[in-house]
């Protein structure tokens, strides 16, 4: 692992996947509306893991690099589903199924339906930040991009976030009742960060 | 008079995660790792007898072969995405593959002109990613003499982020970004006369 070779022992194995599988399980059910769509990707990944032992990094670096290639297995793997989709709908002329918070009975909420307004790239960066409570640079590992880029994104998807969330919550609350944060939402914010951005 | 609790949204969401990791069934776990172990282990059967079978083809066949080969991944090509059997799929590459989104914006001229602040400056302080500009002059966006940016990724680290230069202090740069953040991807470089002449052309036209 990390050290150019191309195989792991099965202890070295057994030890990643103690450590790293029920995260990695947790982010792609979070993504999958499925379960066992869920267990694929993680299967999947683990199994690259295994095959390219030698390009896995070790420490702390070693979950995002798993996040990362869970990333694009479950990319992989929408890509499959919509294209069946789009040969059965051209056989049965109808539409793909739409995924919505509300099926499956998957949690919902202010703060659910709030990040579902915003674009999808917005939408990962903040969850790899509040639930995978991923720092910037570990972001960037997954998500292949600069941290600088990082930074910038997450700072613009939590602008539009809060805006949704404070549009959600005017919408759900009588006229008059709901005031600004504006003032007072900078240093929040910055205090927030900065928690995020202490070292585990 | 209670003063109100300030909120982080963040926080909100953070609360509103669907799932608890800790909570995961071990029984799934133990699956999980089972089935990638077999999956491991059919691949490896699969390559090793594939390369026993090409071993023992005559050269001529294996032409041939590998002639049909080449005509089939033509015509699945040409045929398009759709041709191809569904569920399979391309490994991922671990890398990531091509970076083609590791900037926020492609640098140009006209990129720059849509910043909220270009200016040249000395670097007068360093304290993690925040970093103290003394301005030389600005293009625009700023009308003080000096300001406190975030540079994340190109402060304090000789290995910076996409191409931005890593920022020393006592050094004039070139400096554009938006929302109190310094953009890399050259929105952000070291100071050269003949480039702050185009900028300032750019930026004050």
């Amino acid at each position: 692992m990390g050290d150019g070779s191309t195989r792991p022992d099965s202890v070295a194995f057994d030890e990643i996947f103690a450590e790293h599988a029920p995260a990695l399980l947790a982010y792609a059910l979070r993504r999958c509306p499925q379960a066992a769509d869920a267990e694929d990707a993680v299967a999947e990944t683990f199994t690259i893991a295994w095959r390219r032992f030698g390009q896995v990094p070790s420490g702390e670096s070693t979950r995002p690099w798993l996040y990362g290639v869970c990333r694009r297995v479950l990319a992989n793997h929408r890509r499959g589903e919509a294209r069946r989709w789009r040969l059965l709908d051209r056989l049965a002329q109808r539409e793909p199924p739409r995924p919505s918070v509300t099926e499956d009975g998957a949690p919902t909420g202010p703060a659910i339906e709030a990040l579902g307004r915003l674009r999808g790239d917005e939408q990962e960066l903040l969850r790899l930040l509040a639930w995978e409570r991923l720092r910037h640079a570990e972001i960037a590992t997954v998500l292949g991009i600069s941290v600088n880029a990082v930074a910038i994104r997450i700072h613009r998807a939590r602008a539009r976030f809060e805006v949704e969330l404070q549009r959600g919550s005017q919408e759900g609350a009588p006229k008059g009742l709901v005031r600004s944060r504006t003032s007072t939402r900078v240093t929040g914010r910055l205090a927030a960060d900065r928690a995020r951005e202490t070292p585990r | 008079m209670t003063k109100p609790t300030q909120v982080d949204p963040l926080d909100e969401l953070s609360r509103a995660d669907p799932i608890d990791a800790d909570g995961i069934d071990r029984a799934v776990l133990a699956r999980i790792r089972q089935r990638s172990q077999v999956a491991v282990t059919s691949r490896t059967e699969e390559t090793q007898a594939t390369r026993r079978d090409t071993r023992r083809w005559p050269p001529a066949l294996a032409v041939s072969m590998s002639a049909v080969a080449v005509a089939v991944v033509g015509l699945l090509v040409l045929n398009g995405s759709d041709s191809r059997r569904p569920g399979v799929l391309p490994e991922p590459d671990p890398s990531g593959g091509p970076v083609t989104a590791l900037c926020v914006e492609t640098y140009d001229l006209d990129t720059l002109r849509d910043r909220d602040f270009a200016f040249d400056g000395t670097v007068q302080a360093i304290s993690g990613d925040s970093v103290t500009f003394m301005v030389n002059e600005s293009y625009r966006g700023l009308d003080s003499a000096s300001v406190t940016l975030s540079a994340v990724g190109m402060a304090g680290t000789t290995i910076t982020s996409a191409g931005g230069p890593s920022i020393t202090q006592g050094q004039r740069y070139l400096i554009a970004g938006d929302d109190g953040f310094v953009w890399a991807c050259g929105f952000s470089q070291p100071y050269q006369p003949e480039i702050a002449a185009r900028w300032a052309r750019a930026l004050t036209e």
